[in-house]
């Protein structure tokens, strides 16, 4: 576990303050709600707009006029959106950095599996995305507290929960892309390419005609909209979530360790 | 294997790139990166792979080490194969890499206990490097100069007193007192029956250090000799004066062993005359000569010799 240890001493800055920053979103939230709740009927109007519908997805669907509407509505977006900035600019580079830098040549000479070093660095990335769900339940607690008003746990638990099978689902698509193109750029276009066109699907899906689109991204899967619904991770989707991203894994791994290091 | 050869490189071969023929037109391109290499690195010695850039020295370094997938060919370490022992291999091998890179938010310190997780520094030897190698390990190494950071890439390949060491243009960047305790590391590092095989293109090192060298080019490898022997059998510069006609120029490049002929001045010649001089000998007996000089060429004109 060295590596691991190691890499997640040396990345505590940025694998703490991101999840932080972005889960400052709850704070702001709770202390506009109390003068933004009255407004909020006519807004939910606007939002009945197909084009507002389409880019919110079911998040569109969500009784705004309460402060848990309104909390997954935004911290949903806010969090779609870090999802995709983090998978595609995170794992991608892992290994693709090191390429870029040349380091790899020095760690690889000393005997530890290329599958392993890649495992423990990825599970660094997993390991700090556990903070995003984290600080936004606390803060989300405190400040549903502070402004008395009421959330579900359970469902907040598991939309928590279903924003870091994402971040890990995703990440490993991610990873793997890396693991193919091993420079930055290229890595990057892919990861990139292969996320964006997922959540682009997604939109398009929420189109009705084209709904059949969504079947084939990680986003329509153990989304906030979904558990709100179900009252918690659909079983199903949380198997096919885990499965894209252990079978990503997996394939990151084993390319890594069979392929060629010609740079 | 025998005994006694740590490294066997047999006939290895390494072709980058594909080339594909679609309608007529030829598309990609491929490039040798090594032909046919075979040479073998004994136990307790230090051998010097040279060779012009771009001549195949690292990537035959890094075909040894697994990180290339080899087309042809077989590369043995310790006897093991290279790629289904790889890891065993690494517990008994030190790299320095030619293009040396390491974690720029590390200190040096903070390498050496990382890489100590992989393979188990010998803390006594360490003690020694430290005094050896003046270089402040408590610097990121991001903020330090790049003859330093090869420093602490050497000490980090040192450091656990591998049986083989194999070092990539190891003392690049090193100021000359540096470079100097450097080769004596490595001399004593042969004394104790460990295996250097290092690249460079200095050849005052390589004079200094290695007992055997290999030169490679385009690819290919053409030339594994002692050297010692390298300077006194391959090339010597033979400058003769002549008291009345001198031979065509022309005619004396014609003998095999002469490789090139040159006048200095009006009477007198000088040749490069490889291997075997007697031919040369005979030649000149037809010939009235007022003075003959052999002498031994430097390492360096041999090397420009094979080089060219």
């Amino acid at each position: 576990m060295r590596v691991y240890l190691t890499n997640l001493r040396k990345g505590w800055k940025g694998g703490v303050l991101m999840p932080f920053f972005v889960s400052l979103i709850v704070p702001i939230m709770a202390g506009i709600w109390p003068s933004m709740k009255d407004q909020m009927a006519a807004f939910s109007e606007i939002l009945k707009n197909p084009i507002y519908q389409a880019l919110l997805g079911q998040l569109g669907l969500m009784d705004m006029t309460t402060w848990q509407g309104m909390f997954y509505m935004y911290v949903g977006i806010c969090m779609e959106w870090a999802i995709v900035f983090i998978a595609i600019l995170i794992p991608a580079r892992i290994v693709a950095s090191e390429v870029d830098k040349n380091t790899l040549d020095v760690t690889l000479s000393y005997p530890i599996p290329r599958w392993r070093y890649l495992l423990e660095k990825f599970m660094v990335y997993a390991t700090y995305n556990l903070l995003y769900p984290a600080f936004v339940i606390v803060l989300a607690v405190v400040s549903t507290n502070s402004i008395g008003e009421t959330l579900d746990m359970t469902v907040l638990l598991h939309t928590m929960i279903g924003f870091w099978l994402w971040l890990f689902a995703l990440g490993a698509l991610s990873l793997l892309c890396g693991t193919l193109f091993l420079e930055s750029n290229r890595a990057l276009s892919a990861s990139g390419a292969l996320i964006l066109i997922q959540y682009l699907m997604t939109r398009l899906g929420d189109l009705g005609d084209l709904s059949f689109l969504k079947d084939y991204t990680v986003f329509n899967y153990v989304s906030t909209g979904t558990i709100i619904q179900n009252g918690g991770i659909p079983m199903n989707e949380l198997a096919v979530v885990v499965g894209v991203g252990v079978a990503a894994l997996a394939a990151a791994l084993y390319v890594f360790q069979k392929r060629e290091l010609a740079y | 294997m025998t005994e006694e050869n740590i490294l066997e490189v047999s006939h290895l071969t390494k072709i980058y790139g594909r080339e594909m023929t679609v309608a007529g037109r030829k598309f990609g391109r491929r490039v040798v990166g090594a032909r046919d290499v075979s040479f073998s690195v004994r136990r307790g010695e230090i051998f010097g792979f040279l060779g012009p850039n771009g001549a195949g020295k690292t990537t035959t370094m890094r075909a040894i080490l697994d990180y290339l997938h080899i087309q042809e060919g077989s590369v043995t370490v310790f006897g093991m194969d290279h790629h289904r022992d790889a890891l065993e291999i690494r517990e008994r091998i030190g790299y320095v890499p030619g293009d040396l890179a390491l974690y720029g938010n590390f200190t040096g310190e903070e390498l050496i206990k990382y890489f100590d997780g992989f393979r188990p520094v010998d803390r006594d030897y360490l003690r020694e490097l430290r005094s050896v190698f003046r270089v402040d390990l408590s610097l990121k190494i991001k903020a330090v100069s790049t003859g330093n950071r090869q420093q602490v890439g050497l000490m980090l390949a040192l450091a656990s007193k591998p049986d083989f060491l194999i070092l990539d243009e190891p003392t690049s960047g090193l100021d000359p007192l540096m470079a100097a305790s450097a080769h004596r590391l490595f001399k004593e590092f042969k004394e104790e029956g460990k295996t250097i095989f290092l690249s460079s293109h200095d050849l005052a090192e390589v004079q200094a250090v290695c007992d055997r060298i290999g030169i490679i080019k385009e690819g290919e490898m053409i030339l594994v000799e002692e050297v010692e022997n390298l300077v006194s059998k391959f090339l010597q510069n033979v400058r003769v004066s002549f008291t009345s006609e001198i031979p065509d120029l022309e005619t004396l490049e014609a003998i095999d062993s002469v490789i090139s002929a040159e006048a200095e001045d009006e009477d007198t010649l000088l040749l490069k005359v490889k291997e075997d001089i007697n031919e040369l000998l005979r030649f000149l007996t037809n010939y009235e000569l007022d003075r003959l000089s052999i002498e031994d060429a430097t390492l360096e004109e041999i090397f420009l010799q094979y080089y060219e």
